[in-house]
């Protein structure tokens, strides 16, 4: 990765969380009682809790509010999806394995070298 | 609020009876599992070498500053004999720019020692004035250099640093991309060459004609290499002299 | 069940879960700490930072891995249903432990220079095209990413505020921040240790626990039969009387759903097996006080509308029932969450 590109994603990933604190903010304060009835009322340590999810989730639930999206989708079993992602990362895992036992670093011993020169090793 | 059936519900206050003798004997296995996985964990790790750094005692030494590439200052002040104290910073930088005004001249240098087995460095005071002329008469012995041969050697580039005693471990993987930074930014890259029955020579790496190298060799840093270079011994340091263009991987 | 929301709404239980999981936790790192120094020489054991690197990561890795074989254990045998119910603390410390871990990995290797230690994190090994010498800490940088979304993401409110559906797709993306970690830990530490058990207890923590999901995938399809429904729609289930009182039968329809068919009080109602919370079975808890309760998280519903009683206000489809000549049919076209339906009586009950 270049110095120039690493400057430019860490100053995104910045820009990212500042703007979330922001929106993370007027979230906990003005919207969070809006969205869900349960919020109305709720202590200060709630708020406090649920703001670090709004200040990193700030773009899921900003389209969210305005696409409109039906947010009580009915619930779905997931036990297809959980096999089918198992299915496809089991192999790539058993392959890591497999890969990381071949790229073992081993450096070879030298016999060459000066005996003058050789010290413990445990030193 | 607990079903007579035997029902979990974590909410309520009672545990059904089998529920309650089985998370027992999970929860004495939560705590016993992790304690024997990380005693075994632990027990099984190499060994990170004897390398110290002294942090909390600041040293005064008086002699030569010189490059060797890399910033040497020979001084007999350690133990009494004429010795080569590799010059560092306390953080991830490069001490050569302050040096050009004293190159040659007697001077002083405070900092802390980090040593490990023969090798020794002075890692400097950064926050205040560290060097300065000295007014001890000091010997001007020329540097005694001895062309030792070519050579082909397998090992690891590691930062001199780091593996004296900054870091444990300061070598391998874990440690790589901390051992690039700090050769990128001003650190001297050393060579460490494993031999047979469990000895190994530590070697200062420098261009062909004994010149400094350290963007060229970041690539490589702390992975099983092989250069083919000249031994040059200077003092008590031995320099490895390789062509960084022709460093291979193993 | 949420009323009103809490930061954590302790209890009894959780509180336990809790104790055992920080005493866990103590016994793992004190037991790491300790060994790591008393296995080497006197005076040269790891810097106390570095020794700190590696007690956390190795943490958080095992916490991962017991976080995942939970949900199949579950499944597998009814007697660890009770671990599910707290595993977000689990997962919420997993996270607290990986981000120790990282943070500590960025003040001692990444620090102490003139760059941005983020910055250096991502440049200082440059070796992105080789496999042996990748810079196995970005990998783990993205596995902690993902780990920071699924933590902040991890209390009910944040469940009804992104959908249900769309938070549980999010949380399988455990999966993925499970797979870079192991790439992680086998690129990084174990291309350092002496050859053997580091490598042993990466690919034995993965065995147990895709076996452990290929295990509970497979034994859920055995249970798994569908069913077929008459001409007319409905489904024949036989005698009412072979559903125990108070527990239900999961029925797996040819479209795909699943439902469970109560028998309470002389009566039976059908509704969703799936739970509105985290879609716990519910056709594998019970009918209590006269609420089908789900095993998971003990979240409840009236069987004859699918409403949560008061002051909750959750909901979840219905089917309707039948008792035709002793023979209990159920209709597989779920009615709209919170439909109320008249309870099928059993005669003679």
């Amino acid at each position: 990765m270049s110095l120039a590109f690493a400057h430019a994603f860490i100053a995104a990933l910045t820009f990212y969380l500042i703007l979330g604190a922001v929106f993370g903010l007027t979230h906990v304060v003005f919207l969070a009682p809006r969205l869900d009835a349960g919020a109305k009322g709720s202590g200060f340590w709630f708020r406090v809790m649920i703001f670090p999810g709004a200040a990193v989730l700030w773009p899921l639930w900003l389209f969210g509010l305005i696409l409109r999206r039906a947010r009580q989708s009915p619930p779905k079993p997931w036990r297809r999806l959980h096999l089918r992602l198992w299915v496809v990362l089991a192999p790539l895992i058993v392959l890591s394995l497999m890969l990381s036992l071949m790229v073992r670093p081993v450096i070879p011993k030298n016999d060459t070298l000066p005996a003058a020169l050789l010290e413990r090793a445990d030193d | 609020m607990t079903d007579k059936n035997g029902f979990f519900i974590g909410y309520a206050d009672g545990l059904p009876a089998p529920d309650r003798r089985f998370l027992l004997g999970a929860g004495l296995a939560a705590i016993a599992g992790p304690a024997f996985a990380g005693a075994k964990l632990a027990a099984h790790q190499m060994p990170v070498g004897s390398g110290h750094w002294n942090q909390a005692k600041i040293l005064t030494l008086h002699g030569r500053v010189v490059q060797n590439p890399y910033p040497v200052l020979r001084t007999d002040g350690l133990d009494g004999t004429l010795r080569s104290v590799a010059l560092v910073c306390s953080s991830k930088c490069g001490v050569d720019a302050q040096l050009a005004v004293f190159a040659d001249k007697p001077v002083y240098v405070r900092g802390s020692v980090i040593k490990r087995g023969r090798h020794l460095l002075l890692a400097v005071v950064e926050n205040a004035p560290w060097i300065g002329a000295s007014d001890e008469n000091l010997a001007d012995e020329p540097v005694y250099v001895q062309d030792m041969g070519r050579i082909t050697l397998n090992g690891e580039i590691l930062d001199a640093k780091c593996w004296s005693g900054a870091m444990r471990p300061g070598r391998g993987k874990t440690h790589k991309s901390c051992a690039s930074l700090c050769i990128r930014l001003g650190g001297a890259p050393w060579f460490v060459a494993p031999a047979a029955q469990g000895k190994r020579t530590i070697m200062v790496l420098a261009g062909p004609k004994g010149e400094a190298i350290r963007q060229e060799v970041l690539p490589f840093v702390g992975e099983p290499v092989r250069a083919k270079g000249r031994l040059v011994r200077l003092d008590d340091q031995v320099q490895f002299r390789i062509d960084p263009a022709r460093i291979q991987m193993i | 069940m949420s009323h009103v929301y809490k930061a954590i709404d302790w209890n009894r239980f959780k509180r336990r879960y809790d104790l055992v999981l920080a005493l866990g936790l103590l016994a793992f790192l004190g037991a790491f700490m300790a060994l790591s120094i008393a296995a080497q020489p006197p005076g040269q054991s790891f810097t106390p930072m570095q020794l700190a690197i590696r007690a956390f990561g190795a943490a958080a890795f095992l916490l991962l891995n017991i976080i995942l074989a939970i949900g199949p254990l579950a499944r597998l045998s009814k007697r660890f249903i009770p671990l599910l119910y707290n595993r977000r603390h689990l997962g919420v410390v997993c996270f607290v432990l990986a981000l120790i871990h990282g943070v500590l990995n960025l003040l001692w290797y990444q620090g102490f220079s003139a760059l941005n230690p983020l910055v250096a994190l991502f440049v200082s090994n440059p070796r992105y095209t080789s496999i042996a010498g990748f810079p196995f800490e970005s990998l783990g940088f993205a596995a902690l990413v993902i780990l920071a979304f699924l933590a902040v993401s991890s209390h009910d409110y944040w469940q009804k505020v992104l959908g249900s559906s769309f938070w549980k797709v999010l949380h399988m993306g455990i999966y993925f921040a499970y797979a870079l970690l192991v790439l992680h830990i086998l690129l990084g530490v174990v291309q350092e240790e002496k050859p053997g058990l580091y490598f042993a207890a990466v690919a034995g923590a993965f065995l147990l626990v895709s076996g452990l999901h290929f295990a509970s995938a497979l034994i859920g399809r055995v249970r798994d039969k569908k069913v077929q429904s008459s001409l007319d729609g409905w489904i024949n289930l036989g005698d009412p009387a072979a559903i125990p009182d108070t527990r239900a039968r999961i029925v797996h329809t040819e479209e795909g759903q699943r439902i469970a068919v109560f028998r309470y009080d002389g009566k039976i109602s059908a509704v969703s097996n799936v739970c509105a919370h985290q879609n716990g079975p519910l056709g594998e808890g019970r009918v209590t006080d006269g609420c089908v309760t789900c095993p998971w998280h003990g979240w409840q519903y009236r069987p004859e509308d699918g409403r949560s009683p008061p002051p909750y206000n959750e909901m979840i489809p219905t089917y309707r029932v039948q008792i035709d000549n002793g023979i209990l049919y159920v209709h597989p076209q779920s009615l709209a969450p919170g439909t109320p339906t008249p309870p099928a009586v059993i005669e003679g009950s």
